[in-house]
């Protein structure tokens, strides 16, 4: 079930959510809340082994993930004036606002792109929209407000668009998860672990 | 809260995120990329927010839900118990 406007100020006001900063009232509508634009992008570039293209293969075990981005990874910090995102790439953005969905809240959430970038040939996901429960949720530490969200965007369309900070870049969609998520460990679940190894 | 005790914390795709490393039962290293102040410190060890899952009682190994999907696809783990701290018990 999705969440209208009212439940979504009723679940922040109780902290079942967190959404930092706020978004202001001109970003929420009926059932989503825009959120907007960092400053900092990143662009994924081929790794090179003795120069030389090199495919990537996250589901081999030795996959090292933290050096891939070491090589492959090149840092945008936006300026005010923005950053031109051309036609037929893609890039690597966060939202501003944090997010955080504890547990206990029952809640999960979806980002979705905007129409009007949509548009223009601009995506903010890669078939993986959902925020599962749980998200951003650091217990015992008060000062933690949330995770940002990652965006994986992409321009399909014939335009180079220009991003800017701050800019409207995607929607929330926060929806109930129905029953109790099967977490927490009392003994009994029948489900067992690998038996080849032993501790 | 459980947490997952990390073998290693890399810098992450921008300065407010690192990459958190453990290991499963199996011995294959896991990547999640998280801000860097989600994670706990206890001297020089970073530890991992999770949730326990599952206890196995033959191996006492136990399946932990990571925050969010890390780069290695998974969502849920089988790690040693002496890599949990915390409480082990239902949350929901």
């Amino acid at each position: 079930m999705i969440l209208s406007d009212r439940e979504i100020r009723a679940a922040l006001d109780r902290d079942a959510m967190t959404i930092t900063p706020l978004p202001q009232a001109s970003a929420w509508s009926s059932t989503a809340i825009d959120l907007s634009l960092d400053r900092e992008l990143v662009r994924l570039k081929k790794p090179l082994i003795a120069g030389v293209p090199t495919p990537v293969s996250p589901a081999e075990a030795g996959y090292r993930f933290d050096l891939l981005i070491r090589e492959s990874g090149e840092q945008i910090t936006m300026s005010s004036s923005g950053h031109v995102f051309p036609s037929g790439e893609f890039l690597l953005a966060w939202t501003t606002e944090k997010i955080q969905l504890p547990h206990r809240s029952r809640l999960a959430a979806r980002v979705e792109g905007k129409s009007s970038l949509a548009r223009l040939g601009i995506g903010v996901h890669v078939t993986a929209p959902t925020i599962h429960a749980g998200f951003g949720f650091k217990q015992g530490d008060p000062g933690y407000v949330g995770s940002p969200l990652q965006l994986e965007m992409w321009n399909c369309g014939p335009l180079d668009i220009k991003l800017v900070p701050g800019m409207p870049i995607c929607q929330l969609i926060v929806e109930l998860v129905d029953g109790t998520p099967e977490k927490g460990y009392d003994g009994r679940f029948s489900i067992q672990g690998p038996k080849q190894l032993q501790p | 809260m459980a947490r997952l005790r990390c073998k290693e914390v890399a810098p992450g795709l921008r300065s407010s995120e690192r990459v958190a490393i453990f290991a499963d039962v199996e011995g294959r290293d896991h990547f999640l990329r998280v801000e860097g102040d989600f994670l706990y410190r206890e001297g020089e060890q970073a530890l991992l927010p999770v949730a326990v899952v599952h206890r196995d009682p033959a191996t006492g190994y136990l399946l932990v839900e990571l925050p969010h999907e890390a780069e290695t696809g998974a969502n849920r783990v089988w790690v040693a118990p002496d890599q949990v701290e915390g409480p082990v018990e239902a949350v929901a």
